[in-house]
């Protein structure tokens, strides 16, 4: 071996270029596909360094532009949580819980990746997601995040 | 040991009651159709199928909310069987219906058939509005998908169950910005005719007009110091924006009977008598000397 520490450092160069990790990032890219009875269905995008991961970021957008944005063209145009900042102050445990640690999955009807495809090792999905808007509404207002209809 | 008991007790009681949050306050609601000019209540709820599949399909959007409604037919009986209706009775029916009925909001409705070479479908306006004051709360239009049917009751239904839960959430937003920013009255203070002062008067040592002494009591009494001037004479300001809180300070329901107690409080001790009529949420003073 004429050069040891320079193949080393090659080696770590790659193997760290290899574990990039991409992170969480709430965005717009949720569209309506579909909505009937408090039953919304949305096509949300995520993207990560594998398939399992970029469901996961797809549906937690899907959730997190339902609760603090409302999605356009649906029967949840306004945000079910009205100030997401005072709701995170007050009950940021129960919404970590919801949406990091998927707590949300118990609102989702059915959930199917209808396209995926792999560009420079960042895997980017289409996830098609059908939520229970009666179920996810009267969860908030049990916790105390929103109030029941009324003044 | 039943002593200590029993003020453990009365101390978990104090604690977990004072702990307890203000209830959220349950507005009554009440769907009716909407009748065009010349047109009854009655008539527009009897006579159209699709008014009544739409009434009942939004009253159920309140329903599955947690939210009783008051139904309209209902007390359209019971306003029929206590007396026999004219024809001029029948147009102003919807605001007897209101007004008898206790409703804090009233949602009105109007579902309309459209035929075209595509398809049919159905469109429903829905407009939701505080009986109180009668500022419009809300406003959707709705349009079910095209069809080719016949069957238009379907088509209402889908046109409302696209549409009702906006229309909820956006009544929801006005009232969660009432709860923040108060509901509106409008004042109207006069002078009444032969006295010997106008608005452009001094009437205290200040140095002020009484409209600016007026528009101060306004502005220290109104929440968060809210209100607007539509107009201003020597005879006549008219508020039609002031903000009063929900509550008052001891969490009661606030009425406006207080607002105007309050401002007939203070100019009597002016020398001022101020005469006051509450209709709605509209105040009419007049005032003129003690």
């Amino acid at each position: 071996m004429k050069y040891p520490f320079g193949f080393l450092v090659l080696v770590l160069l790659l193997w760290s270029c290899s574990k990039t990790i991409i992170p969480y990032e709430r965005t717009g890219k949720v569209n309506a596909i579909s909505h009937e009875n408090a039953i919304v269905v949305l096509s949300s995008q995520g993207q990560a360094e594998h398939l399992d991961k970029a469901v996961y970021h797809a549906e937690r957008n899907a959730f997190e532009n339902l609760l603090f944005k409302g999605i356009p063209n649906t029967n949840q145009e306004s945000p079910m949580v009205p100030n997401e900042y005072l709701a995170l102050e007050d009950n940021g445990v129960i919404l970590e819980r919801l949406l990091v640690n998927q707590g949300y999955k118990r609102f989702i009807m059915d959930s199917y990746t209808s396209h995926s495809s792999v560009s420079r090792g960042v895997t980017f999905v289409d996830q098609v997601i059908k939520i229970d808007l009666r179920g996810l509404r009267n969860f908030l207002q049990e916790e105390g995040i929103t109030k029941k209809f009324g003044l | 040991m039943n002593q200590l008991l029993t003020i453990l007790s009365i101390c978990f009681l104090t604690v977990s009651l004072t702990a307890q949050e203000q209830p959220t306050i349950q507005p009554t609601i009440m769907v009716i159709p909407f009748a065009k000019e010349g047109n009854s209540t009655r008539k527009a709820y009897e006579y159209s199928e699709l008014n009544r599949i739409a009434i009942t399909k939004v009253k159920e959007a309140f329903d599955q909310r947690g939210v009783n409604t008051i139904d309209f037919r209902a007390k359209l009986k019971q306003l029929q069987n206590s007396e026999a209706l004219t024809e001029d009775q029948e147009m102003t029916l919807k605001d007897e219906v209101i007004k008898m009925s206790g409703a804090d909001i009233y949602v009105e409705i109007e579902a309309n058939k459209d035929r075209t070479n595509t398809g049919n479908s159905v469109t429903c306006i829905l407009t939701a509005y505080d009986a109180f004051s009668g500022e419009s709360l809300a406003n959707k239009v709705s349009s079910s998908p095209k069809f080719n049917t016949e069957n238009f009751e379907k088509l209402t239904q889908k046109a409302i169950e696209a549409e009702v839960d906006n229309l909820l959430n956006t009544i929801q937003e006005k009232f969660n910005d009432m709860v923040e920013n108060g509901r509106t009255i409008t004042v109207e203070v006069g002078i009444e005719i032969g006295t010997d002062f106008n608005l452009d008067t001094e009437v205290d040592d200040s140095g002020y007009y009484l409209s600016e002494l007026i528009e101060e009591w306004v502005a220290e009494n109104a929440h968060k110091h809210y209100f607007h001037i539509q107009g201003q004479s020597e005879t006549k300001i008219i508020f039609d924006i002031i903000k009063v809180p929900l509550k008052d300070d001891m969490g009661r329901n606030y009425r406006i009977s207080t607002f105007a107690t309050d401002f007939r409080r203070h100019f009597r001790e002016k020398g001022i008598k101020a005469d006051r009529t509450i209709t709605g949420s509209a105040i009419t003073i007049t005032l003129s000397s003690l």
